[in-house]
């Protein structure tokens, strides 16, 4: 008891050598404003890439290349239906992040954030996979059109590069997956850490 | 009163707090303890806006500390493992005051983060309901919870003098 007292002693006077914050509340501000524009940015600019992929997508396939066939037709709106899901999905995601705030208890913190990578887990497990296989199906329902209209060896590169492409985002993907479900693992033993005695 | 004079305020208030937190939870190492605690007053002034005078500032202030610190530790494993062996250098060059510091910080350093946490919010003289709210713990488990910790704490710093 007396050793608490001391310690307690000891932590309140160490305070007063304590140095201050290289910068003043003027600086921090300043700060906190260029980090909201960057993370802004960061979050805001996975959507404006798929977005803006969207819409080339569909200028592509209505100006530059028509397609006649029923079964290319279905094959776009797969392509624009996957990558419209995904922007969906994000912006879902985006939502669910920013309700985590800073000010509640550690517990509601915690529980907070785990549901938001449990909901990520779900995305990745069923939503990610499914936006993938319209995207492929798609593509591939776009095949026998194009063979039509380009030599063979262009289609060959066009295939290959295809599935280069897909390869690396399947590699991204499982990477960040990966990352996120090492998040909850920590955020379910820590919340076991609160809970327990 | 604007945001800004309450920001204001609130840093110059709650500074050495907020630092002296970030210390224990770093274990002494103080680049990173000033580092975390920019952060922390970053994320205090984008939240200020909601504060609802629900709790005290310095619970609100404590709160948005202690989850930025688990946030912090879960985006850095690696670089706060490299601290402890900064805070030997750095106890070889030091005075014994200092010395006496280093242990504690050592000593807290090594229990575990939520243990951590709360001892430092105990050393700070916050009652075990303040403790509660802040943490969302249940005050029974709080109880036990603070008695273990010190028992860990006191066969720590035994270890640490030996």
């Amino acid at each position: 008891m007396k050793e608490l007292e001391n310690l307690k002693n000891k932590w309140q006077s160490g305070r007063k050598d304590l140095p201050t914050m290289p910068i003043n509340s003027h600086e921090l501000i300043k700060i906190a404003a260029q980090k909201k524009k960057s993370s802004i940015l960061a979050h805001y600019g996975t959507i404006t890439v798929l977005s803006i992929t969207l819409v080339v997508l569909i200028l592509f396939f209505i100006y530059v290349a028509p397609f006649q066939k029923s079964l290319s037709h279905i094959g776009i709106a797969l392509m624009a239906g996957g990558l419209a899901i995904r922007i969906i999905v994000e912006a879902f995601s985006l939502a669910k992040a920013q309700k985590v705030l800073l000010e509640q208890t550690t517990i509601e913190n915690t529980e907070h954030r785990i549901r938001f990578y449990n909901f990520r887990k779900q995305i990745h497990s069923t939503f990610t996979v499914i936006i993938f296989a319209l995207y492929i199906i798609g593509f591939y329902l776009l095949t026998p059109e194009f063979s039509q209209n380009i030599e063979f060896n262009w289609m060959i590169i066009m295939d290959g590069s295809f599935v280069l492409i897909m390869i690396v985002l399947i590699y991204i993907i499982r990477k960040s997956t990966k990352d996120e479900l090492q998040q909850l693992k920590d955020l379910a033993e820590l919340n076991e850490n609160l809970k327990g005695t | 009163m604007s945001l800004t004079n309450t920001f204001e305020e609130l840093h110059h208030k709650y500074q050495p707090m907020v630092i002296q937190l970030c210390l224990g939870f770093v274990k002494g190492e103080m680049d990173m303890a000033k580092d975390l605690s920019q952060d922390i007053f970053i994320n205090v002034w984008n939240a200020l806006g909601r504060f609802e005078s629900k709790s005290s500032y310095k619970t609100w202030i404590y709160r948005i500390s202690i989850n930025t610190c688990l946030l912090h530790i879960r985006n850095a494993k690696k670089t706060i493992s490299v601290s402890l062996d900064k805070v030997n250098l750095a106890e070889e060059n030091s005075n014994e005051t200092d010395q006496n510091f280093a242990t504690l910080y050592q000593a807290i350093g090594k229990l575990n983060e939520v243990d951590r946490l709360i001892i430092m919010l105990v050393l700070d003289e916050l009652s075990y309901d303040e403790i509660a709210e802040i943490m969302g713990i249940n005050p029974t488990n709080l109880r036990v919870k603070i008695h273990r910790i010190k028992k860990k704490l006191k066969e720590l710093l035994q270890d640490e003098r030996a």
